[in-house]
């Protein structure tokens, strides 16, 4: 049987059909927390080419074989964030758009945003940390490892998260809050 | 933990995923991407008009740089040595005749110091070296976003290569060649460079830059005609840095050609082969089922002595490679890739130095 292991080994070694197999294994993942960030089917697909052309230049380059989910999971995240900071420096609304605007969006914090909005609204930090902490299962240590800061910061920053989380969605989320223990 | 909060799982869980769409994506990439570590090896790139902006961030940090560039034992950072220690003759010689720009300007963000040590623009490739020194070791993907250029504040396309090497766990040295498009560039512009760690740091430069004229032109003009691939070579550009080739192909869009496949072999009236510098960068464009490609491929400077070169274009497939394709049941098929270089033959001819 051919472990993941190996074929991480094969990737490296220039194996496409290793290498295919091996993102294949990870693309739902990855388009959805791409989507997290992006919030658009469009985004998150650019997103998620980007970061599989990111991968396929760089495996050579992946020191741990046994990492190589979280790998892509960490290009995944770094290029999410850029694009965003990316779309948010070139994207002028020109005036007619402005015109057409219609309501003012945050007309929308009158309703009950779903997690997936309320995710949209909290600041990058906040979000990154929530995906790894609870999408992805990650402890508080591997997180700190994975965006090299420290466990103190993480922890501080799932809360704050859970409670940015929490007010955008008008209490929705106070149990998960009292039941997480970060 | 997450049982807790089945809610934020279940909600992420239940994003629709376009799965054709990211197998698309997959397969193509892999393809793509085989094909380009083959291409960049050779330090060679082409970039569609499409995906100029769009591929640059993949060439960042790429390992093209010359394995005399890697080699480089030095560990004091010595101000406008990177060009001349660099592999490439071009460089090493304007470097040596004070062509280039040594800058030395440095900022420091979060302990980490970049220095722009030195800038050339010849009017064609602009080559930017820096060196990065940090408090603590870095990891090899620190400033995996690349570096944003603007020309007096404009962004604009561009192809090339570029990398970095690490001389010690705490200095590294880069260098990135890049050839502009789509921009007319001033004989003097203000360079902009924006460059972005992993924690989201930025560091920011605005370099003035004045254009290397001086440069002689040779008209070329050879047309040829092989295996349904047509060949111009327009000009040849003589200059400090080297002798720059300029050349356009057409060729019929499913023929699976590309301009990047054009090579050229270079050798003086002694007999001496040429040395590539730089494959040089390349820009391609599909219309009326055809595919247009332009690119140049700079060699070595020469002596005056040399009077005639004899130029023999070939195709050069080491850089094609195969893939795997897989259909809506999962099954893989290999995709293979072999045309027939027979038909494809390009003729010599021969330049007279002025």
């Amino acid at each position: 049987m051919v472990t993941k292991r190996m074929l991480v080994v094969r990737a490296k070694k220039g194996d496409a059909e290793a290498l295919q197999t091996l993102i294949h294994e990870e693309k739902e993942k990855l388009y959805k927390m791409a989507y997290v960030y992006v919030q658009n089917e469009d985004d998150a697909l650019e997103v998620f080419q980007e970061t599989v052309y990111k991968a396929i230049k760089s495996i050579a380059k992946l020191k741990n074989n046994d990492y190589f989910s979280t790998w892509m999971t960490r290009i995944l995240i770094n290029t999410a964030i850029a694009f965003l900071k990316k779309k948010q420096g070139i994207v002028p609304l020109s005036q007619e758009v402005l015109e057409n605007l219609g309501e003012p969006w945050h007309m929308k914090k009158e309703e009950q945003l779903d997690l997936l909005e309320a995710m949209d609204e909290i600041e990058e930090k906040y979000k990154t940390v929530l995906l790894l902490r609870f999408y992805e299962d990650y402890s508080i240590s591997q997180i700190s490892k994975f965006l090299h800061c420290p466990e103190g910061t993480v922890k501080t920053n799932i809360r704050r998260g859970l409670a940015a989380l929490k007010k955008k969605m008008k209490g929705v989320y106070k149990d998960v809050r009292q039941n997480s223990h970060v | 933990m997450s049982d807790k909060i089945p809610m934020f799982k279940k909600e992420i869980d239940d994003i629709p995923v376009p799965v054709d769409k990211l197998d698309d994506i997959i397969t193509k990439a892999v393809q793509e991407g085989v094909q380009k570590r083959k291409r960049l090896n050779g330090n060679k790139l082409l970039l569609s008009v499409g995906a100029i902006a769009a591929t640059l961030a993949l060439l960042i940090g790429s390992a093209t740089v010359s394995p005399v560039m890697a080699n480089i034992v030095s560990q004091i950072p010595v101000l406008g040595s990177i060009f001349s220690e660099s592999g490439d003759p071009g460089l090493k010689r304007v470097s040596e005749l004070g062509l280039t720009q040594v800058v030395g300007e440095s900022k420091t963000v979060r302990g980490n110091t970049i220095t722009i040590d030195e800038v050339f623009f010849d009017g064609t490739r602009l080559t930017v070296g820096y060196s990065l020194t940090s408090e603590e070791p870095l990891g090899e993907f620190y400033l995996d976003q690349g570096i944003d250029f603007t020309i007096d504040g404009k962004k604009f396309s561009f192809g090339g290569n570029g990398g970095e090497t690490e001389i010690t766990p705490t200095y590294r040295r880069g260098i990135y060649n890049i050839e502009p498009s789509g921009i007319d560039v001033p004989e003097e512009f203000k360079l902009g460079l924006s460059f972005e760690g992993k924690g989201g740091e930025r560091w920011k430069f605005f370099i003035p830059v004045k254009t290397q004229t001086g440069a002689e032109f040779v008209t070329i003009d050879e047309t040829q005609q092989a295996g349904g691939v047509g060949l111009n070579i327009s000009t040849l550009e003589i200059s400090p840095v080297g002798l720059r080739l300029t050349y356009n192909t057409v060729a019929e869009e499913n023929e699976f050609f590309s301009g990047a496949y054009i090579k050229f072999k270079a050798v003086d009236s002694s007999g001496n082969e040429l040395t590539i510098s730089s494959e040089g960068g390349g820009h391609s464009k599909n219309e009326n089922g055809k595919i247009y490609a332009k690119g140049n491929s700079l060699f070595e400077p020469i002596d005056e002595s040399v009077t005639k070169l004899t130029i023999t274009p070939y195709l050069d497939l080491s850089s094609v490679g195969g893939g795997v394709e897989f259909d809506g049941a999962g099954n893989e098929t290999s995709i293979d890739f072999e045309p027939n270089k027979e038909e494809i033959k390009f003729d010599s001819f021969t330049v007279t130095l002025p």
